[in-house]
């Protein structure tokens, strides 16, 4: 019975922070409910409809929603963020934020598969931010790394360093896991122990 | 726990300390294959010389590493080794971007379904990705058999703990040579060898012990005690003859015959294979057989006794010899008064003794004592014994192809510092060297014990069936034992990595392959038993204490 009760649990603290607006069969966008509601680079989310779809956070924007008005800047030394945003409350409702996650696996009859998925999500489907226990799993298998070395981002490596410094914290050994993924990089970047070094750096600050 | 329980306990640590293993990437028969150690792989716990499985799609091969190497994916690698060499990324760096090479000479292959035959050498090689561990005590079994009547265990593969075997059957039917510099253990093994045909049944030994430590009581250097002969060992199959009653009776030992040699049993072919070592120049040496001719079988006698220059020039002038010469070899022959195991009177039996011995399967001794260091008594005695045994045994042989009586047993003719007398000039006069390029013809061959090989005719080194090489440093020597073998530049390195004792790469005809082994040890009580001997005196001595106590305590 304390399995269930935690399994309700866990479900109620998923953290719904946004909606799918855009999906492709390699990444997918989410709006956030809040503004500056994203998940930090490399977080891993997950797009939840019958197809549960696997995302890292790797792009997050804020800008207006209409795009043909943008916000002017208010001059040097008025007033801080903070008492902007307090004194017009108003922003929330002309800006918005949104965030983009690679598509790195699904999930298909309860097992996770670290692979593209076959459709994208649907738009409108929740997007909410991973359990522990779901990114444990999910990084326990080196596969996710080809996927981000391999995606169109620019920052890639970056997003990989977060993503790896966010799952090697969830480990009682984080070099060892630090180790033991920098391998299978090493391994896809041959030749390039440089850039194998610089994301390793990253990813264990 | 039994020794199979142990060996298989040993072996795991062996594993787990420094394990490791591979997958084929590439390579070639003739050069070798190339095997990338898996990242957990300890690449100093792979040894040179080492006895690789390889399990193949249908076929499972077995080979050996020839080198090791360290390799890196990264050009650059050099470039920035310092950012990477410390952390996790040194870490990360191992195994990945640096890592182990190892390369590997296939030797053998066998049927993965085939569980009857024994493996074949291999024409072909495993597929890439091909899995490659160090080989179990069960691989080592399949490739050189099992411990059992007639399969000597005679080492263990390098850092294994497998009972290595060898073919006693094999290993006689052709002259075999034990090698490596002095204080490598080459005594030890061949002492080892000896037991083994000794045990097998399958051939008898006789045995020219120079150093007087094959037969009884042999000394070892490192413990700084005395080991077991192996009349100790077998009494009942072992007898002593001896050269030096005294020397043999000092050591506690009453020799089985006390081996004489008569003038008249030298021959002119004794004097021919001395020539070097007593500096005659081939006209004195020729001298002999003139003398010979002149004065028959007791040719030597009747010279020695000449005295006088008169007489000494009506002899020559006789034989039709320059005069320098004859007087030259008279001054040399004179020698052999000094030794006292020669006789004037008589012709002896000592031939006859030892072939005695050896037709009821009885292995015979021959002691030099004090004679052991002289080289030449030893090469004479050593020579005319041969000879005449082996025209003995050759009547028989005969014989027993033409209807009459039985096959002699083999026999086996153990010789040290063969370098002295089958040096090319030499090889092709004595009896030796007629020996080593027959194979066995009448049923004799020759186990060659030297430190020289490079010395010894290149043609009977070729003929040796088995060679068994402790360390060697001299690079002709080691030309010589490795002549005519393949894969020579391997086998090379794998020789002179030898540790200085009891070490031996042992390759040739009674081997599927060549192998480097650490010698079986020998000299303390466990040897013993696990060659088959049981201590009397210790029962003895228990019955002993027994008896003492029941005295005491009534
Ligand atoms: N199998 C062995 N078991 C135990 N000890 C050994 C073995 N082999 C060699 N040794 C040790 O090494 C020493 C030297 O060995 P050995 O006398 O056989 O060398 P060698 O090659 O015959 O030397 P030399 O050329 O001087 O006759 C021995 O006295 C012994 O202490
Ligand atoms: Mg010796």
């Amino acid at each position: 019975m304390n399995s269930k009760k935690q399994n309700r649990k866990e479900k109620l603290s998923k953290e719904i922070i946004g909606e799918v607006i855009r999906a492709s069969s390699t990444e997918f966008e989410t709006q956030c409910y809040d503004l500056y509601g994203f998940p930090p680079l490399g977080s891993l989310v997950l797009s939840d409809d019958e197809n549960p779809i696997f995302g890292i956070v790797s792009h997050s924007v804020t800008e207006s929603l209409d795009p043909s008005r943008t916000p002017r800047p208010r001059g040097p030394g008025l007033a801080d963020v903070k008492s902007i945003y307090q004194e017009s409350p108003q922003l929330k409702n002309l800006l918005n934020s949104r965030f983009t996650s690679i598509t790195v696996g699904y999930i298909q009859s309860q097992t996770v598969v670290r692979k593209l998925s076959p459709v994208p999500p649907k738009i409108l489907s929740i997007t909410r931010i991973s359990t522990e226990s779901e990114l444990i799993e999910f990084s326990s298998n080196f596969d996710f790394v080809a996927r981000l070395l391999n995606s169109s981002f620019a920052s890639s490596d970056d997003v990989l360093a977060s993503f790896l410094s966010i799952a090697a914290r969830l480990r009682p050994e984080p070099d060892q896991y630090l180790i033991d993924t920098g391998k299978e990089i090493a391994s896809l970047l041959p030749g390039q122990m440089r850039r194998v070094n610089l994301i390793l750096r990253n990813a264990s600050i | 726990m039994n020794s199979d329980e142990k060996f298989e306990q040993l072996k795991q640590n062996v594993n787990a300390e420094d394990g490791w293993s591979g997958v084929i990437v590439g390579g070639s028969l003739s050069d070798g294959l190339e095997v990338r150690l898996s990242s957990e792989s300890s690449i100093e716990g792979v040894k040179v010389g080492r006895l690789v499985t390889i399990e193949g799609k249908t076929h499972r091969f077995f080979g050996q590493v020839s080198d090791v190497i360290l390799e890196s994916s990264d050009r650059n690698l050099s470039i920035y080794s310092e950012e990477i060499s410390e952390g996790i990324m040194a870490k990360v760096a191992t195994g990945t971007a640096a890592y182990g090479k190892i390369k590997v000479q296939p030797k053998l292959s066998i049927k993965t379904s085939d569980t009857s035959s024994s493996p074949q050498s291999a024409k072909t090689v495993p597929p890439h990705f091909s899995k490659v561990a160090v080989s179990a005590h069960s691989d080592i079994e399949l490739i050189f058999g099992k411990e059992a009547p007639g399969k000597f265990w005679i080492g263990s593969p390098l850092d294994m703990e497998s009972k290595l075997c060898l073919d006693i059957n094999e290993f006689t039917k052709r002259s075999n040579g034990v090698f490596g510099k002095s204080g490598t253990g080459k005594t030890f093994l061949t002492r080892l060898l000896l037991a083994g045909i000794l045990q097998s049944g399958k051939a008898v030994n006789l045995v020219f012990d120079m150093h007087s430590e094959y037969g009884w009581q042999g000394y070892s250097e490192t413990e700084n005690h005395q080991v077991k002969g192996l009349k100790q060992l077998f009494p009942s199959k072992v007898a002593i003859f001896s050269l030096d009653e005294e020397h043999s009776k000092r050591r506690g030992l009453t020799p089985d015959y006390v081996v004489r040699i008569g003038y008249k049993e030298i021959e002119p072919e004794d004097v021919e294979i001395l020539r070097e070592s007593l500096s005659l120049s081939p006209q004195a040496a020729d001298a002999a057989h003139s003398l010979y001719r002149h004065y028959g079988k007791n040719w030597l006698l009747e010279f020695l006794n000449t005295s006088g220059t008169e007489s000494f020039n009506s002899l020559a002038s006789q034989i039709n010899v320059n005069q320098g010469a004859l007087s030259t070899l008279h001054r040399r022959l004179s020698g052999f008064s000094r030794y006292e195991f020669m006789d004037t009177t008589s012709v002896h039996d000592s031939v006859n003794q030892i072939l005695r011995y050896l037709d009821r399967g009885i292995n015979v001794v021959l002691e030099f004592g004090k004679y052991g260091r002289d080289t030449d008594a030893y090469i004479l005695v050593a020579n005319l014994l041969t000879r005449r045994i082996y025209e003995r045994y050759a009547e028989h042989k005969e014989r027993a192809l033409s209807g009459i009586g039985d096959e002699p047993t083999p026999l086996v003719i153990t010789i040290e510092e063969a370098h002295k007398y089958l040096t090319p000039e030499l090889a092709n006069q004595t009896i030796f060297g007629t020996i080593a390029r027959e194979m066995r013809k009448y049923n004799v061959t020759i186990l060659i014990v030297d430190q020289r090989p490079s010395q010894i005719d290149e043609e009977v080194m070729s003929q040796l069936g088995t060679k068994l090489v402790c360390l060697l440093d001299n690079n002709k020597d080691v030309d010589s034992v490795l002549s005519g073998v393949s894969g020579q530049r391997k086998l090379r390195s794998v020789l002179s990595s030898l540790d200085s004792r009891q070490q031996a790469l042992v390759f040739g005809h009674a081997l599927p392959m060549p192998v480097e082994i650490r010698v079986r040890d020998y000299g303390t009580p466990e040897s013993y038993k696990s060659l088959g001997f049981t201590d009397p005196t210790n029962k003895k001595d228990l019955s002993q204490i027994n008896q003492d106590k029941s005295d005491l305590f009534g």
